[in-house]
């Protein structure tokens, strides 16, 4: 069984996500902020990671960089999922290794999941 | 040897109308009291200099001469002063400005003694040039040359690592420096009796005043219009004022005395005027940015609530949560548009938020604009069909060569366009055409629908407004889709053209794309209503 990693700090979306996504037959975790991310991320080691951007004390970017130095997780593919829809901001994810930046208003839950499963080939 | 005398009386204006301006700008920083110090310096040894060359006694001569050089004497420790106060060193250099100081002292004692200045002596055309005494010489070195290369050291290291802004500043000082030092220094060979050439650089002097003056009004190195009025305004005053000393007559002194009266205040009024206006100007700027600043947070926070609408209510669709009653079907469906109606609005709000904040980076590729055409008209065929409407594209005759854009962009202006040829259109249909100009490509957007009137033609560009018609027949359009949509064709280098035969008699939207040209990525949009 695949496993997800989903770090996002609203309850109502991450409990949103969790359930479509287990729906599917995925074992997910949730963090809430990079450190628990990182930590998580370590001790499990899931297939695919879930990235919001505007997290508590600091942003999805620094999860991108602070795990480029942990060899067990520096490839775990990443999908950015905000609502943060800044032009450097997407630049500097996609340069740091992100695969996707979506956009969470912009699509359903289904079409995160059709993502989800191109990026877990 | 007049014209000397009228260069150095310009240098001595030039050197006490800047000195003062910089200094009424701010009397409490030690920047600017010192460039009024080393301003007053310059002044007093511009005068001393004219005052020198006019006199023909030689006594007189030799103690003007004097006078300018006690002038002179305090410019190099004023400059040094002044030049680690704008690189705000003055802390680390405490030393050598104290020794600066220290020496400058000791030589303005000596300056009327002989060892400073010891004779006036005929040179070239001179009758009494200065020459210089065995004390003069050590100013000269630990002085002229050594304070000010003290000066310039600093400016040089400081140029080095200097960001943008201050690059600009300290540029300007070095060019200033060396016009002034430079041009004051032709005066020496004359005080050793080298007859080389006449004093030639005095004429420089005046420049290095002007190229000061303008660094050390960083801020204000922008609003150039308002520097050259009060400058202008100052010069102007001094002028006059010098024609009241010297008129002859009592009633042209009364009236001289009134032209100057009339024109400070009138002065005054203009500058305050100025003023005001910049002021204005920043803060509307000001306004404007936290106005953008305002709409691009507000947009993202909307965006979290409505993504947990959209979501849950695509899953009750979905069956997620088990089948829902028949009758609830359509309410869901209801609540799921809505949502997404309100997606979109807050997408175009951002979309002019961010182009009023001028931060849009197209990517560019290579597209097909009939694949895009093709998948626009594909996404609104459901609804069309819903209204009853009939869509309609016409192919080009030969297949559109690809051009240069941003894909994301444009699908956003075509959508835009043909959504509201949809919208606005209770019966009949649209027609979407493709067509191969010579140097572009036009695609056209007809509808029969409630047309555009004339009055309106004007303002649907604009940002927030909707013609008549449209607010009556689709309550859920913003205003700000064609907004956002001429600005991305601009960018394209593109042109977006309406017609309308008037009220209800359809209009015509036409889309022009160059095949060839240069598109760049980054926009810097400064935005005022589309015409």
């Amino acid at each position: 069984m695949k496993k997800i990693l989903i770090i996002e700090d609203e309850k109502i979306l991450s409990e949103m996500y969790r359930f479509k996504f287990a729906k599917e037959g995925y074992k997910i975790y949730n963090a809430m902020d990079v450190e628990e991310a990182l930590d998580l991320a370590k001790k499990e080691k899931p297939n695919l990671v879930i990235l919001d951007m505007l997290l508590p004390k600091e942003s999805g970017i620094a999860f991108l960089e602070k795990r480029k130095s942990i060899a067990d997780i520096q490839n775990i593919p990443v999908i950015v999922l905000s609502n943060f829809d800044d032009s450097e901001t997407k630049n500097k994810a996609f340069s740091l290794g992100a695969k996707d930046y979506l956009i969470k208003s912009n699509a359903d839950p289904k079409e995160v999941l059709d993502k989800i499963k191109i990026h877990l080939k | 040897m007049d014209i000397y005398v009228i260069i150095s009386f310009i240098n001595g204006i030039v050197a006490i109308v800047f000195g003062l301006f910089i200094l009424s700008r701010n009397w409490k920083n030690t920047t600017n009291r010192t460039f009024f110090l080393m301003s007053l310096a310059v002044a007093v040894w511009s005068f001393s200099y004219c005052k020198w060359l006019s006199v023909t006694i030689e006594s007189e001569a030799l103690y003007w001469s004097r006078m300018l050089n006690l002038g002179a004497t305090f410019i190099p420790i004023f400059y040094l002063h002044w030049i680690l106060s704008i690189l705000n060193i003055t802390k680390k250099r405490k030393n050598i400005l104290i020794f600066g100081y220290i020496i400058t002292i000791i030589f303005s004692i000596f300056s009327f003694s002989s060892l400073y200045i010891s004779s006036v002596k005929s040179v070239l055309d001179f009758p009494y040039w200065p020459q210089a005494g065995i004390l003069y010489v050590v100013f000269l070195i630990f002085g002229y040359f050594g304070l000010t290369s003290c000066g310039f050291y600093e400016l040089i290291k400081a140029e080095k690592k200097a960001n943008k802004e201050k690059l600009h500043q300290i540029n300007y000082l070095i060019i200033g420096s060396l016009f002034g030092f430079g041009g004051g220094a032709t005066n020496f060979p004359l005080m050793f009796g080298l007859e080389i050439l006449p004093p030639v650089g005095q004429i420089l002097v005046v420049l290095y005043i002007v190229i000061f003056a303008l660094a050390t009004l960083r801020y204000h190195l922008f609003e150039v219009k308002l520097i050259l009025t009060e400058i202008l305004i100052g010069i102007m005053g001094t002028i006059i004022m010098i024609l009241l000393f010297l008129m002859p007559t009592t009633p042209l002194r009364i009236l001289i005395g009134v032209i100057l009266f009339l024109f400070l205040i009138f002065g005054y009024y203009l500058i305050r005027a100025m003023h005001q206006e910049v002021a204005r100007k920043e803060e509307a700027e000001r306004i404007s940015k936290s106005k953008t600043e305002f709409i691009s947070i507000a947009s993202h926070q909307l965006r979290t609530p409505l993504a947990a609408i959209r979501g849950y209510t695509s899953m009750l669709k979905d069956g997620d949560y088990g089948k829902i009653p028949d009758k609830a079907v359509s309410a869901v469906d209801y609540i799921y548009e809505s949502s997404v109606g309100m997606i979109k609005l807050v997408n175009s709000l951002l979309s002019v938020s961010r182009l009023e904040k001028g931060q849009v980076e197209l990517k560019i590729q290579d597209i097909s604009i009939e694949s895009i055409v093709e998948n626009c008209i594909q996404d609104i065929q459901l609804v069309a069909k819903d209204k009853g409407l009939y869509l309609k594209y016409v192919k080009p005759t030969n297949p559109l060569p690809t051009i240069k854009g941003d894909p994301d962009k444009l699908k956003e202006v075509f959508n835009n366009i043909i959504n509201n040829a949809v919208l606005y259109t209770p019966k009949g249909g649209v027609t979407i055409s493709l067509k191969n100009k010579k140097n572009s490509i036009l695609i056209q957007i007809k509808d029969t629908g409630i047309g555009i009137e004339k009055e309106d033609l004007s303002k649907i560009f604009k940002s927030f407004s909707r013609g008549k018609g449209g607010v009556e027949i689709y309550t859920q359009g913003t205003g700000l889709g064609l907004y956002v949509a001429k600005n991305f064709l601009e960018m394209h280098n593109g042109k977006l053209i309406v017609a309308s035969k008037g009220k209800n008699k359809g209009s015509v939207f036409l889309i022009e794309l160059p095949i060839n040209s240069n598109i760049q990525s980054r926009h810097d949009f400064v935005l005022t209503d589309g015409q």
